[in-house]
């Protein structure tokens, strides 16, 4: 049996039947990235020891008490969020000799329910990118389809899963950074509630739209890692508790009119237009839905995220941690550092939200921007009054080729379009796979009010059997 | 478009060095990007407040309990002395 293609419940199940331990399950997994991750290039560092031991303790620990609801569970975590005392470089040159001080607060979770990990996952440098090209080390292949970019910037936990080299994995996602990997490498990514998650030990992109969330086979899996993630940690101070909210017992769900218009494939639209047929013959009660402002969102999303990206990559100065370049003083060892250790994409957006903040530029930039949000918020508080959930494409084209939009930095920015809309209103969004188009991975996206997960959930798996 | 004299000021300004090629590149890009967020400027924005975060947080305290320095946080620093950070001379 190939233990590597197994949900989460599948593996539990192997587990409880007793055909195979803990230590079988990291042994598989560790003999697939050893064998295969060269050409994949999902991985940035493998814990071969640390996996092993982790998965041997689970299997004494499973014959003396009850264990952790992931207890044996090999996972991957994205490389911008830190496990104390391995190196996280968050796919940046200028982190490359970086060592956790500290866990982060979802790892902390995932640790008390003996998840198993099996390695640091390779991204877009801080997070920042759409196609895991812009990696400071190697770029990411996308194992469902031959000669394509897997998504960003969380490439490495999408590849990861999509090629069997983890069971799940955690993502971050900022503009879209966990959902259109995932939809372009054929898995289930979950953008959370903003501060459903805590963000202790992740390393800072845009602080105001930066969320973990997990890459899964299923939504069940999804759901489950979700689970153990979830909830209020005094260490991240805009992290939540739950709150209680009503399932419907029949979804109303909503599509997306802006979703349908220029900018989107083709392709895309026929593919998305079947699968609305289907939900209908369902007996799925659908309306369109129309979010006036969601075009303006990506406009919107470069001027905050940039200015947020050019504040919190500020540290990146050679002083406090990460490489420095040698120079007499204080001011060139900071333009120096910054120049040989930062990449082309990250300069840009730094440069862009210093400029959308200098003195001069603030209101009609960085002000205009945070009202635009407001209005966008209330596109989908209003969408809500309506429908259950918001149901789109998660992008507006297909898997594109390596090389294709890297020349051109707008191009690529297109690419998240539409999971843009749900972090600037702190809402959460899933990513299921649809039906192939011409072989190739296709994402349908749900989006849901705050703190409305559990009904994507719900209606997910709704939507995976049909 | 951006002149030159600007994207050297805001590179000075991000503290971050750049040769005359990246400069121009630069220029070309930021541009074409600025041009496309001008779209925001269609919206009318009059008596809107601004929104900073999604949620409409007020301050959460918790204790500033002092811990016991980890030596983890020194081992990252790229120079050091004793118990300090070490740098180069502002002048």
């Amino acid at each position: 049996m190939d233990i590597t293609g197994l949900t989460i419940k599948e593996i539990q199940n192997g587990f409880a039947k007793k055909e195979f331990c803990a230590k079988d399950v990291a042994e598989s997994f560790l003999k697939k990235i050893v064998k295969e991750d060269k050409e994949i290039g999902s991985y940035l560092s493998v814990f071969s020891d640390r996996a092993i031991e982790d998965a041997k303790k689970v299997d004494e620990l499973r014959e003396k008490k009850s264990l952790g609801m992931l207890a044996g569970i090999p996972c991957g975590i994205k490389d911008n969020i830190m496990i104390s005392g391995q190196r996280c470089t968050a796919g940046s040159k200028v982190l490359d000799n970086y060592i956790a001080p500290y866990n982060a607060g979802v790892v902390d979770r995932l640790e008390k329910e003996n998840c198993v990990f099996l390695g640091k996952l390779n991204l877009d440098e801080f997070a920042i990118g759409s196609s895991g090209e812009y990696s400071g080390f190697f770029p990411i292949k996308n194992p469902k389809a031959e000669g394509c970019v897997p998504g960003g910037s969380s490439a490495g936990p999408a590849a990861a899963v999509a090629g069997n080299l983890c069971t799940f994995s955690l993502g971050s996602d900022t503009g879209g950074s966990i959902r259109q990997p995932a939809a372009f490498c054929g898995v289930v990514g979950l953008k959370t509630t903003y501060g459903r998650v805590s963000r202790h030990g992740l390393i800072a992109m845009a602080s105001s739209l930066d969320q973990i969330g997990p890459l899964a086979r299923n939504v069940e899996d999804a759901e489950i890692v979700f689970d153990a993630i979830k909830g209020k940690d005094s260490m991240d101070s805009t992290s939540c508790g739950d709150v209680e909210i009503k399932t419907p017992k029949k979804f109303k769900i909503g599509i997306v009119k802006e979703a349908m218009g220029e900018g989107i494939d083709e392709k895309i639209k026929e593919g998305f237009n079947n699968i609305v047929k289907k939900l209908g013959k369902e007996n799925i009660e659908i309306q369109e839905i129309s979010l006036p402002y969601m075009e303006y969102g990506l406009a919107c999303y470069y001027i905050i995220m940039t200015a947020e990206v050019s504040s919190n990559l500020a540290r990146y100065d050679g002083v406090k941690y990460g490489k420095r370049s040698s120079a007499d003083n204080l001011l060139d060892t900071y333009l120096k550092t910054r120049k040989d250790f930062l990449g082309k994409e990250v300069k840009r957006r730094i440069m862009l939200g210093t400029y959308c903040l200098s003195a001069g530029y603030y209101d009609a930039y960085y002000l205009r921007a945070l009202k635009v949000r407001t209005v966008i918020a209330n596109d989908f508080k209003n969408a809500f009054k309506k429908v259950d959930l918001l149901m789109m494409p998660t992008t507006p084209t297909l898997p594109f080729k390596f090389g294709e939009r890297i020349a051109n930095p707008l191009s690529m920015y297109m690419a998240d379009l539409l999971t843009v809309p749900a972090n600037i209103a702190g809402i959460p969004a899933i990513s299921i796979p649809g039906p192939e188009i011409d072989g190739l991975p296709f994402g349908v996206q749900f989006v849901a009010p705050a703190f409305h997960e559990k009904n994507l959930f719900t209606f997910g798996k709704i939507f995976e059997k049909i | 478009m951006l002149t030159k004299e600007e994207v050297e000021k805001i590179s000075k300004l991000a503290r971050i060095e750049f040769n005359d090629i990246d400069i121009e590149s630069m220029r070309k890009d930021l541009s074409s990007i600025l041009d496309y967020i001008e779209k925001l400027k269609e919206i009318d924005v009059e008596g809107v407040e601004p929104t900073t975060h999604s949620f409409d947080l007020k301050n959460i305290f918790r204790k500033d309990n002092p811990k016991e320095f980890k030596k983890d946080l020194l081992d990252n620093c790229p120079q050091k002395e004793g118990k300090h950070v070490k740098t180069k001379p502002v002048f």
